[in-house]
């Protein structure tokens, strides 16, 4: 079960829903350290295919030593591939009932959290751009706002952009009729 | 010019610039003459130090930001368990060199 300690959300407030981008941004991570992974495994395989005479000598206490360091590389590669996971996933818009909370996880310590209040909120704009993008459901999306002295929020490759929007719009929508009914 | 029929067996059996590396280590056969035991024992520790600080680094953020989202959770469990099986993989491969 999630806490939301961490954001100091008001006693009557909740995490309605939790904006991050699609998982295609961090395939390409993926992928590429899978060769990265992979690589020296297949120059071993390649170079004992290409001169089948030093596997006699590649064998025993050198394959080891070789080994050893390509553990070293594993190790390596499955904190990077962790560093990049943990930028990717606290990159985040946490939707409440009263506001859009924005962390941007730009690297490891160092992270910029702002606040949207829907009563603040203009106007949202989607943008699918492309075949991938269609149909895999992903885009850009922009939460422009009314005052001068606030940013807009932007967000890209946003996993299922319409139902985000469709969500900011609603609790804007609850959020506006509670403010004209005072 | 030499038309004579050429086999496999006739090339050379390492790639070219590298026979004397590669003949040596068949001599020698040892890590330990290309790398004294003890340089490997440094490297791991050294390596171990830092991979320490970056795992706190990394802890630390999904600890405090994380929000205990059940994919952090799986993400702490995943990266400790492999980071200490590999660290044991690699001890034991030095230790049998």
């Amino acid at each position: 079960m999630s806490s939301y300690k961490a954001l100091h959300l008001d006693p009557d407030e909740n995490v309605i829903f939790e904006v991050r981008k699609h998982w295609i941004v961090f395939a390409r991570t993926v992928a590429g350290l899978c060769v990265t992974v992979l690589f020296p495994l297949f120059g071993y395989l390649a170079l004992i295919f290409a001169f089948p005479a030093i596997d006699a000598v590649l064998s025993g206490n050198v394959f080891r030593f070789f080994l050893f360091f390509y553990v070293l590389w594993v190790l390596f590669c499955w904190i990077f591939f962790f560093l990049r996971w943990t930028k990717y996933f606290l990159d985040v818009w946490y939707v409440t009932g009263k506001r859009i909370i924005d962390v941007e996880q730009e690297r490891i310590f160092y992270r910029i959290v702002s606040n949207l209040r829907f009563d603040k909120i203009q106007d949202v704009t989607v943008e699918v751009n492309g075949f991938l993008a269609t149909a895999l459901n992903y885009g850009d999306i922009r939460v422009q706002t009314a005052s001068e002295n606030e940013r807009d929020f932007f967000m890209t490759t946003v996993k299922n952009p319409e139902e985000v929007k469709r969500i900011i719009f609603a609790q804007h929508n609850i959020v506006g009729d509670k403010t004209d009914s005072v | 010019m030499d038309y004579s029929p050429f086999s496999v067996a006739d090339a050379p059996l390492y790639p070219p610039g590298l026979g004397t590396f590669f003949a040596d280590l068949g001599t020698n056969h040892t890590a330990a003459s290309i790398m004294g035991k003890e340089v490997l024992y440094g490297i791991l520790f050294i390596f171990l130090f830092f991979y320490i600080i970056v795992s706190l680094a990394l802890l630390y953020h999904w600890v405090a930001y994380g929000m205990r989202n059940k994919f952090i959770i799986f993400a702490e469990v995943s990266f400790t368990v492999v980071s200490v099986f590999l660290f044991w993989a690699a001890g034991v491969i030095l230790f049998t060199l």
